[in-house]
């Protein structure tokens, strides 16, 4: 699975385990300003559940990256294509 | 008995520059926002709410509070340098370093990971030795240093083993700084918050419950505000505190005295 749309879906799955917050709320755009649950506790909450859904896991740096949904879709992405 | 003039000036932190690592939500906003009213010149850190740094600034804004804001992720090379170059154009002897900056999962030990353990101390116990180890320089003789606690560095918490823990090692080496600080006239001193409702609760399991049994078990009848903890970081930050070094002050409505 490398398609961004899959990749979001699946981003919007952890972050409705996270914060409880409707899919559909979710967008590439969205960042922590939109979400009040997402402070420095909230993005523990956010990574687990994001390593959960995608069976992948991430390190200390990757997860200070994740400031939005595109930052998170662009971290994730490549743990997810096959190697050649 | 009247309060003269000058001791009242004892408790105000008029004319000191103090810093606010996690400065603009929960308890470390109350603290910028009680600092600057009482005259100090606040810098107020934060790292990814820009709406509540937008509400900040525009109570500072409306109050004429003397806040200035600084973006940074203080757990990477990067965003320490930035906050350096900040202190650098800004504010080049501090008087004053509070460490509200916090994060943890709350989980039980056994689905607890190597990498939690990670995430969790980077920030609660490695960013607070390397905000230090900047800001030592800066730190004037008579400036003060409070690192924010909890319960959980000495009682057990629900689902709080990694939190908990990490608060104990930054107690700990609060405590040793605060002895080895102490000669150049830099006070350490730690302070512990009861339960205090922010956000950070609503990320909790079973956080009602634990709000209702909390108060339940405190004597006051009630939680702490942000707004009572943040005039204990005062008291921390100001010539009041003078004699007290490597102290823990203790603001939870009484619940710790409880067996």
């Amino acid at each position: 699975m490398s398609d961004t749309g899959d990749v979001l879906s699946k981003v919007q799955e952890a972050f409705k385990t996270a914060f409880d917050v409707d899919p559909q709320q979710v967008t590439m755009e969205t960042s922590a300003a939109d979400i009040p649950l997402w402070d420095s506790v909230g993005h523990l909450s956010l990574a687990s559940s994001l390593e959960e859904t995608f069976g992948i896991t991430l390190d200390v740096d990757e997860l200070m990256e994740m400031e939005n949904v595109r930052e998170i879709v662009r971290i994730i992405t490549p743990k997810l294509s096959p190697k050649a | 008995m009247s309060t003269t003039a000058s001791e009242a000036d004892l408790f105000s932190l008029s004319g000191k520059t103090i810093l606010v690592a996690g400065g603009t939500r929960g308890i470390g906003k109350a603290i910028s926002i009680r600092f600057a009213r009482s005259g100090a010149k606040v810098i107020a850190n934060y790292l990814r709410n820009e709406k509540a740094a937008e509400e900040l600034k525009a109570i500072a804004a409306e109050e004429q509070l003397e806040i200035s804001f600084c973006r940074a992720d203080l757990t990477t090379d990067k965003g320490l340098g930035q906050l350096g170059r900040f202190l650098e154009e800004s504010a080049p002897q501090l008087s004053g370093l509070v460490f509200c900056a916090a994060t943890g999962i709350h989980r039980p030990f056994d689905e607890l990971t190597e990498r939690h353990f990670d995430w969790t101390f980077n920030l609660n116990v490695r960013a607070f030795f390397r905000l230090v180890k900047l800001a030592r320089r800066r730190l004037s003789k008579g400036s003060s240093v409070v690192p924010i606690s909890s319960w959980g560095a000495t009682r057990v918490l629900p689902y709080y083993s990694l939190i908990g823990s990490s608060k104990g090692a930054l107690e700990a080496l609060a405590r040793h700084l605060a002895a080895e600080l102490a000669p150049f006239g830099v006070r350490v001193n730690l302070l512990t918050a009861g339960a205090v409702l922010t956000d950070a609760w609503k990320a909790m399991p079973d956080s009602e419950d634990r709000i209702a049994e909390t108060i339940r078990r405190t004597p006051a009848g009630r939680l702490v505000t942000a707004e009572e903890v943040a005039y204990g970081a005062q008291f921390l930050c100001s010539d009041a505190s003078s004699g007290m070094i490597g102290h823990t002050l203790i603001l939870d409505g009484g619940t710790g005295i409880m067996s």
